[in-house]
């Protein structure tokens, strides 16, 4: 059993109720979230926890707070990070690397993926702590493009990647039961079954009809 | 009302003391719907807790210390699960909770959470307080239109927030309708008459501002007083105002734009068959020939408005054949550029051989250009203008913003060409989608999806396909041929 199951029971505990509000639990949850990122698992509603007393307190550490945004990043296109800014005060927003983070999720919200990469490997320390986080973003990434394309260049995919090699972008394109063809594009799904143009028209059954007809006798 | 305040004196001591917290945190100013609805519930026990109220300062943690112990006294969450699930709440309900008075204290407190958590930017929370409770259904608990009101506004405003604007909708939407339907029931008699106007207005707001972000079909009625009040015009100029520094918005409000202006455009062309009309053409072309009284007729004056319009599109598709005194008019050439907007719009999303001394137009040509730019199809006519990555961005970027992306699985429309109506919205209904991370076991959500447009990329090919919703008569001829019927009743029991 790893460290963050064993933890699990009894952070939960500590999340009922009022007792969410104790002060004194605090050093507890930092410690959970330190865990998650170490152990890459993920518990939104502990690091909510989290920032609501760093937010009655106005008491921020900035170490954790990062660690959870960045956390937050990690489940897109879930709407986590959100729910975790809303509980920034306006004027930590604007701090580093607080807004550095920001900058990062808006990049992915609006899937500048390439400028995303090349962002992130300016700043490489903020994600030395952080397990798995490249792959949690290929994730994202590879949903959005699951849900857009119906075959796309090879070489942009792995550009969306990161500029991942060779075998490695092969080992995500079978993870997604994508299919890579000769041309050198890759086959992602048959959108045209899912998305065509529908027309709905009115019909009105006899059935809907026979009231009425039957009240005019 | 005579029981529950007996019921109040029996209340024991630390519960007794649990109140006058309650009002003082509620002097505080945190929670003033709870305080309304208490000032009726109790009201002869009010002056007297007010008296026994201290001047202690309560902080934010105390108040929500209370509220819990509100909540966890009166069990009422255990009660509210065993309720929707269809048991009896008294099987559970413990001790006090089997008192109304705890009971609906333990309700109005989660009420109050959902204000709370709203205010201090926690909408995960706020929305998870009310997880046993279905916000739209009438039951037992929901006797106060007030209480059901505020607690609708906090619950779209969160959803509105954490950007379910599907969500925000379906509640908006309904609240406002149940408001519409009830109005008369509660206007007269009730004292929180300015309180509840007051919210249904900032209701409206928000439904207009998640419509501008999020379009789709909502109830006739509504959409109605939403065009009356102009305000998805105001908010739609809204954004369009910070989409320089807001390029998320920028996408998606180009989008937007398209569905948005046509129907309006809808509306002018039923609106043109009304028996003002042609005054208001004579008005638009010769405004003096008109006694003063009659111009100052509100409705001309709106169809006046509506011409110009409609002479602005005349305007744009045959530009010579107006008189040059009209086509100085301020308002005429705003309109006019507003058309060539429209039509730029649907040049684009639907390419095909116009007049072409109108295709030779600059200003149109212009347009087209920017819409292409902007919504990124030009690589149908325009292949060099834009830039490939960018394209790439904003389409992703579309898709993302869609309600679609949070659900699972996309539900199985049958075949469009034999779906009718009917059984589009019933498959829309049937799919259950949960939503979000955590909810998904507390907060069943009915997702409908509307999406009015799709599209994805075949590597350089972009395939666009709309949904085209025919508009419905049966409902409106069945109506009609009802109230023919009982005119005929009548008139037959009529005896001369």
């Amino acid at each position: 059993m790893t460290q963050a199951e064993l933890m699990k029971g009894s952070v939960d505990q500590l999340l009922v109720g009022i007792e969410r509000y104790n002060p004194e639990h605090l050093s507890t949850l930092e410690k959970y979230v330190e865990v998650q990122c170490a152990e890459n698992v993920y518990d939104l509603e502990a690091n909510l926890a989290v920032l609501k007393l760093y937010q009655f307190h106005q008491n921020y550490n900035m170490k954790i707070t990062s660690q959870i945004l960045l956390k937050a990043l990690t489940n897109f296109p879930h709407t986590d990070f959100i729910l975790c800014k809303c509980l920034l005060s306006k004027d930590l927003c604007k701090e580093d690397p607080i807004d550095q983070i920001i900058y990062l999720a808006d990049l992915l919200e609006s899937c500048k993926f390439t400028q995303f990469w090349s962002r992130m490997h300016t700043i490489p320390d903020l994600f030395l702590n952080i397990e798995g986080f490249n792959d949690s973003i290929r994730k994202f990434v590879c949903h959005v493009v699951g849900i857009t394309f119906q075959t796309i260049d090879k070489k942009l995919l792995s550009e969306l990647l990161d500029g991942v090699e060779d075998s490695t972008l092969r080992l995500w394109v079978k993870k997604y039961g994508w299919k890579e063809l000769d041309n050198g594009y890759i086959f992602i799904a048959n959108q045209d079954e899912n998305i065509k143009t529908k027309n709905i028209t009115e019909k009105i059954e006899f059935e809907n009809a026979a009231t009425i007809m039957t009240s005019n006798v | 009302m005579d029981m529950e305040r007996s019921n109040l004196y029996k209340v024991p001591d630390n519960v007794k003391r649990f109140l006058v917290h309650f009002r003082n945190s509620i002097k505080q100013g945190n929670i003033y719907e709870i305080q309304n609805l208490y000032e009726n519930r109790y009201k002869s026990s009010y002056t007297l807790i007010y008296l026994n109220s201290n001047n202690k300062i309560w902080n934010i943690l105390c108040v929500l210390n209370v509220l819990h112990s509100l909540v966890d006294k009166s069990n009422i969450k255990r009660q509210l699960e065993v309720y929707a699930s269809g048991g009896d709440p008294h099987s559970v309900a413990g001790d006090f909770g089997q008192h109304s008075l705890y009971k609906m204290l333990g309700y109005y407190s989660l009420v109050g959470l959902l204000r709370l958590h709203s205010l201090l930017g926690d909408y995960y929370q706020a929305i998870k307080v009310l997880e046993n409770i279905e916000v739209h259904k009438k039951s037992q608990y929901t006797n106060v239109p007030a209480c059901q009101i505020s607690c609708s506004y906090f619950v779209g405003f969160a959803y509105m927030m954490m950007r379910r604007y599907a969500d925000a909708i379906r509640t908006l939407t309904s609240i406002l309708l149940y408001i519409q339907r009830t109005k008369q029931l509660f206007a007269a008699k009730s004292y929180q008459n300015d309180q509840i106007n007051k919210q249904t207005e900032q209701m409206y707001h928000l439904l207009a501002i998640c419509l501008v972000l999020h379009p789709q079909c909502i109830d006739e009625s509504i959409q109605q007083v939403l065009r009356d009040k102009n305000y998805h015009y105001n908010y739609y100029n809204f954004f369009l105002m910070i989409k320089s520094t807001s390029k998320l918005s920028r996408c998606i409000i180009c989008w937007q734009s398209v569905w948005f202006c046509i129907p309006s455009n809808d509306q002018i062309n039923k609106q043109t068959e009304q028996m003002y009309h042609l005054l208001a053409i004579c008005l638009v072309l010769h405004p003096q020939c008109i006694d003063e009284s009659i111009q100052q007729n509100d409705q001309i004056n709106k169809q006046t408005e509506q011409m110009y319009h409609l002479l602005a599109i005349c305007l744009v598709l045959h530009p010579q054949c107006i008189d040059e005194s009209i086509q100085q008019n301020d308002q005429i050439n705003k309109q006019t550029e507003q058309m060539y907007h429209l039509l730029a719009i649907c040049l684009v999303l639907h390419p095909q051989c116009i007049d072409e001394s109108i295709q030779q137009n600059d200003q149109i040509n212009k347009q087209t250009e920017q819409m292409y730019h902007l919504l990124a199809i030009c690589l149908v006519l325009h292949p060099q203008c834009i830039d490939e990555i960018s394209f790439q961005e904003f389409e992703n970027c579309f898709l993302f913003a869609c309600p679609k992306f949070l659900s699972a699985t996309p539900p199985s429309v049958t075949d469009p060409s034999e779906a009718t109506t009917d059984d589009y919205v019933k498959e829309a209904i049937k799919h259950q989608t949960q939503v979000g991370p955590g909810f998904d076991s507390h907060w069943r959500t009915e997702k409908k999806i509307i999406i009015n447009l799709d599209f994805y990329i075949d590597n350089e090919m972009i395939h666009i396909a709309d949904t085209k919703v025919a508009h419905r008569y049966g409902d409106f001829f069945i109506r009609k041929i009802i109230k023919f019927e009982e005119l005929n009743k009548k008139l037959q029991a009529i005896k001369i």
